[in-house]
């Protein structure tokens, strides 16, 4: 297909998250490694990427020739998260739910390597997306896709690869 | 950019509904991968019933087979819905997809369900303004 993305972005993780018969949250998918309750738990929960998830290089370059690698997690500003209900049991297959949020949990000099997510009805109660081991009227789970640009400025010495930007951005 | 992509991830839909006018109006799909679009019998808002294209791209085939609701299959769906001018305002609050699976043996979910509701109290509703829909398919 022609290359036409004037902003890269990457899918770094991708999940489904329900709730087992014990009624325990648990995610399937890519890129998350664990999933746990906040406080309070209902319809909230905290995900934990994959160890290694935005590995770059931070110590190569102009003055710092330690290459190092690191940090292990993500930069906050140049991650989006998109969220999906699942049908719930109620014919055609509505859910209750709609209003939800996320945030980044950062470690100092790391960056994000949680996410925590809420999911509320609309009475702003959080309530989880399903019932135990099984959909109920609230939903059928919840999608969850985490991608991942560099479009800050600290990454203006970049290359991209492509015929849109070859001509500007091929250097000696 | 860094390659710190865990996951190949590709879309099979991608496209806007808007709605014909009559009564009822009748939803139509602009874009990729979906071959038809139609309103579940018994639902004439709030609910529409996407089939998806017979081989690439929005392979029918391309949603595993399993039961609903389908576990870990790889598919996301991602639903923004469109206002109309002077000011955009939303009219939907909860917005639920599911794949609903063949009865052919083998070919997994080749229609996709998505139902929309509006603010308390939740009654099925069209958006005013259509919709976007991008359906993603993992490895």
């Amino acid at each position: 297909m022609a290359d036409y993305a004037a902003v890269p972005v990457q899918m770094v993780a991708q999940g489904l998250i329900t709730i087992d018969a014990a009624g325990n949250p648990v995610v399937t998918g890519r890129g998350f490694s664990d999933i746990a309750r906040g406080a309070p738990p209902a319809g909230n929960f905290i995900l934990t990427f994959d160890q290694g998830t935005g590995v770059m290089d931070v110590g190569s370059g102009p003055g710092e020739a330690s290459g190092i690698i690191g940090p292990l997690a993500l930069d906050p500003r140049f991650a989006r998260i998109a969220m999906q209900m699942r049908s719930g049991t109620t014919a055609p297959g509505t859910t209750t739910l709609s209003p939800r949020s996320a945030t980044f949990i950062t470690t100092p000099g790391e960056g994000a390597a949680q996410i925590q997510v809420v999911v509320v009805d609309p009475t702003d109660t959080p309530t989880d997306p399903m019932g135990a081991g099984a959909p109920n009227a609230n939903g059928g789970g919840l999608e969850i896709v985490v991608w991942y640009g560099n479009a800050g400025p600290d990454d203006a010495q970049q290359q991209f690869v492509g015929p849109l930007f070859q001509g500007a951005m091929q250097f000696p | 950019m860094a390659d710190v992509s865990l996951t190949e991830f590709q879309p099979i839909v991608q496209g806007v509904v808007t709605f014909l006018p009559g009564i009822p109006t009748v939803p139509t799909f602009n874009g990729e991968g979906v071959s038809d679009i139609a309103r579940p019998v018994g639902f004439p808002a709030g609910a529409y019933l996407l089939t998806l294209d017979e081989g690439l791209i929005g392979n029918a085939g391309a949603v595993p087979p399993g039961a609903n609701p389908l576990i870990d299959n790889g598919v996301r769906t991602m639903v923004t819905t469109r206002g109309v001018l002077p000011v955009p305002t939303p009219n939907i609050l909860t917005i639920a997809v599911a794949y609903l699976t063949s009865p052919i043996p083998g070919v997994g979910a080749d229609q996709i369900l998505i139902v929309m509701q509006t603010f308390p109290p939740l009654t099925l509703a069209d958006p005013t303004g259509g919709f976007e829909v991008i359906v993603w398919r993992t490895l």
